[in-house]
């Protein structure tokens, strides 16, 4: 599929000038379990904003994740499109898919998700080494990366050896490895304590604000949402609510 | 960062960052892929060891057979020169001959014919070999209907009735046996035997006067006794006769035949009763149990061999008898040709088994099912111990996924780590196996198995066998690794 009809096949852009980095348009997933079917997303039609950030909100069941795996690349509709940055996701094929998940989308995981036998640099490398970079240059890469999230002089710790806010950080600087565009982050803070929540959430709206990096993140902290620019509610799914942060009120609160 | 995606095919990793990167991960589950490597290299061993016995055992028994052919040569000629050659035995000779060889040529002067009919007697024979063969391994049952109790030739002659053999060919069919050749090639053989039949006793004949003209010239001495000096002139005189003997035989034949005279010698001397006593004393044994064997036994050194000819030459003095003309250190030299001889005959019997092997490299099927069997059992175990693996790394893949991994990616990474697990496997079952070998043919043969090793087969042995420990592992890679590319990154991602 190539690019040409891939992007002729999108609808005209949306509303305003701002740029779209992701757009579906009825976007459904039925899960056949023998002759079951459950409808996890029910038609979602909605656009993310290039340099955005965006909080998804919503209970277990409510087809949060499904929506997460559709927008991230990681799994395909059932019925309806979902277009990132203006190609179609279910015209490309399994290579080109890798391709997209290793230099134009970056994955933050819940349980960080490190390879335990590598060290903190060597993780960071990983997907530089997909994407093909020399390895002087992927080492100096991520030496940086390092230096950015605050680990320089841990890089020759195995994940065993760190702590989970060191841990999550590396994590980001391996999601930042390739200069995505867009980071995806399934409660980045939901196991960690309120003081390292607290790092990795000022981490993360730098890469925003500073950088300029499309984040959407899947949380229930209050502190995160706090930092959003949109917040979205997803229910037996469907979208319940999108609202701007400043239509919405939030209490982050704290104990004495 | 960026403005557009320009959705590129994904770049494919080298080879040698697939190898860090697998070898790392060894390294981290170095426990699991020990014993992987263990079983593997229990059924390389395995084959290995087999397949190194066999080849050992090839050569020991060539190096047998090289060491016997100067006794065997001795024998068939003693037999040739003084005994009247038997139907069946000139039948023999002719299969095993060739054209214008010396076994031929005898013939041909002493039935007094020429080489086209030498030719067609050859074939004949053998022929003859096949289907005596054929008939040899019937069982008693089937046989017996078909040819009743008569063996051998004697079926040829039996079947050249026609009554007979109309019987025979009514039987055939019903036994489920099939013959070596049509019911009409064999009518055609039988025709070709019955002529063979004249020039047959004609070869008897003329070597029976042959044998005859010998008697005469060398008169009443055995015939291993006129070898024992037998020069130019009698190998001339022989050759006249029509016999084909070669110098170099004759040589061959003045050691043998002076070794046995000399071995007969010693052995005359059990017969006398005095000197057995004697020797019992001397050594502490039983009168009657006393051996040939006892006797070599006891001459190992050359000191040993000067006390007992002294003994045997008192005796000889005391009741008047020949005196023993042997050396002391010709008698060591008889003592050691001797032990020789019991030695080929212990490894001529087991040469039976290893020889006479069908199937493949004289493995009998059963063998070959063990092989087969303990390659499959490893695969298997292999193939399950790396399902575990894949489902323990589960995360892990899908977060590889998630980073840019392709499907393809994965699956070269298991069967990398499966070759190379199976690499090293191969190696240490291949060192494992040769030395097995190599100690079981020595249990089996002795020393003369670890004298000359057949260097080139067990090299060659040992290459194969690290290629089928690489080979099973990568079979039994396949599944799993498919299983593990097909894993979709969504396991990775689990959002409550």
């Amino acid at each position: 599929m190539t690019e040409e009809s891939a992007r002729n096949s999108a609808p005209a852009a949306g509303s305003g000038s701002r740029p779209v980095i992701i757009r579906t348009r009825k976007l459904q997933k039925v899960y056949k379990m023998g002759t079951v079917e459950t409808y996890a997303l029910r038609g979602i039609d909605m656009e993310i904003y290039r340099g955005e950030f965006l909080c998804v909100m919503g209970p277990s069941g409510s087809g949060k994740s499904t929506f997460f795996n559709m927008i991230g690349g990681l799994d395909s509709p059932t019925a309806g499109r979902v277009f990132i940055d203006e190609v179609d996701v279910a015209q490309l094929n399994a290579v080109e898919l890798a391709f997209l998940r290793c230099q134009k989308i970056g994955y933050i995981f819940q349980t960080y998700n490190l390879v335990q036998y590598m060290t903190c640099l060597e993780n960071i490398t990983v997907p530089m080494a997909f994407a093909g970079v020399a390895s002087d240059e992927a080492r100096d890469r991520g030496m940086r990366l390092l230096d950015l999230v605050g680990l320089a002089e841990r890089w020759f710790h195995k994940p065993i050896e760190m702590s989970g806010g060191q841990q999550q950080r590396t994590a980001i600087a391996r999601a930042m490895a390739n200069n995505p565009s867009l980071l995806l982050c399934d409660e980045p803070t939901g196991n960690l304590d309120f003081k390292t929540g607290d790092e990795i959430h000022k981490i993360l709206k730098t890469l925003n604000t500073k950088h300029g990096v499309t984040i959407i993140c899947a949380t229930h902290d209050h502190r995160l949402i706090d930092m959003a620019d949109r917040i979205m509610w997803v229910r037996d799914g469907q979208i319940d609510r999108i609202a701007n942060r400043s239509d919405v009120t939030v209490e982050t609160g704290s104990i004495d | 960062m960026n403005e557009h995606f320009e959705v590129r095919p994904q770049n494919r990793l080298s080879l040698e960052k697939c190898f860090s990167l697998v070898l790392s991960g060894v390294q981290f589950r170095l426990f699991r892929s020990a014993v992987t490597v263990i079983v593997i290299s229990l059924a390389v061993a395995f084959l290995v060891t087999m397949l190194t016995d066999g080849f050992i055992g090839q050569d020991v028994a060539e190096a047998v057979d090289e060491q016997s052919m100067p006794r065997k040569a001795f024998l068939f000629w003693v037999d040739r020169l003084s005994v009247n050659i038997t139907e069946p035995e000139i039948a023999r000779t002719l299969a095993e001959s060739a054209p214008g060889d010396d076994r031929q040529k005898e013939f041909m002067t002493w039935g007094n014919l020429d080489a086209s009919t030498i030719s067609e007697l050859a074939d004949v024979a053998r022929k003859e070999a096949m289907y005596l063969d054929f008939f040899a391994t019937l069982p008693e049952g089937v046989k017996r209907p078909l040819v009743g109790r008569t063996t051998g030739r004697d079926i040829f002659a039996m079947l050249l009735d026609n009554a007979e053999f109309e019987r025979f060919t009514d039987a055939m069919p019903k036994t489920g046996k099939q013959m070596p050749t049509s019911i009409d090639d064999f009518r055609a053989f039988l025709e070709r035997w019955k002529s063979a039949r004249a020039g047959i006793a004609a070869i008897k004949a003329g070597h029976a006067r042959a044998v005859e003209e010998i008697k005469r010239l060398t008169g009443d001495k055995s015939i291993t006794a006129v070898l024992c000096t037998a020069d130019e002139s009698f190998r001339e005189a022989a050759n006249s006769l029509g016999f084909r003997l070669t110098k170099d035989e004759l040589g061959l034949l003045r050691v043998e035949a002076g070794l046995n005279e000399d071995v007969r010698k010693i052995g005359d001397l059990l017969k006398v009763n005095e000197f057995k006593n004697r020797f019992a004393g001397m050594y502490n044994m039983v009168a009657r149990d006393v051996t040939l064997e006892d006797f070599f036994r006891q001459a190992e050194s050359e000191k040993e061999a000067k006390v007992f000819l002294d003994a045997a030459a008192e005796v000889a003095a005391e009741k008047k008898l020949e005196p023993l003309d042997i050396s002391a250190a010709r008698m060591v030299e008889v003592a050691r040709y001797r032990q020789q001889q019991t030695r080929l005959a212990a490894l001529e019997a087991k040469m039976a088994s290893a020889r006479g092997g069908k199937g493949v490299m004289g493995f009998s099927g059963r063998t070959l099912w063990l092989i087969a069997v303990s390659l499959i059992v490893c695969v298997v175990g292999i193939a399950n111990a790396m399902l575990m693996s894949v489902t323990e790394r589960f995360k892990e893949i899908a977060t590889m996924k998630c980073l840019g991994a392709t499907d393809g990616f994965i699956m070269i990474n298991f069967i990398l780590e499966s070759a190379m697990q199976g690499f090293a496997g191969g190696v240490l079952g291949a060192i494992a196996g040769v030395l097995l070998g190599m100690l079981r043919s020595g249990v089996n043969y002795g020393l003369i198995a670890i004298k000359n090793l057949p260097l080139l087969a067990i090299g060659g042995t040992a290459l194969t066998a690290v290629a089928v420990g690489v080979l099973i592992s990568i079979l039994a890679a396949v599944y799993p690794a498919w299983v593990a590319a097909r894993l979709a990154p969504m396991e990775a991602m689990r959002v409550e």
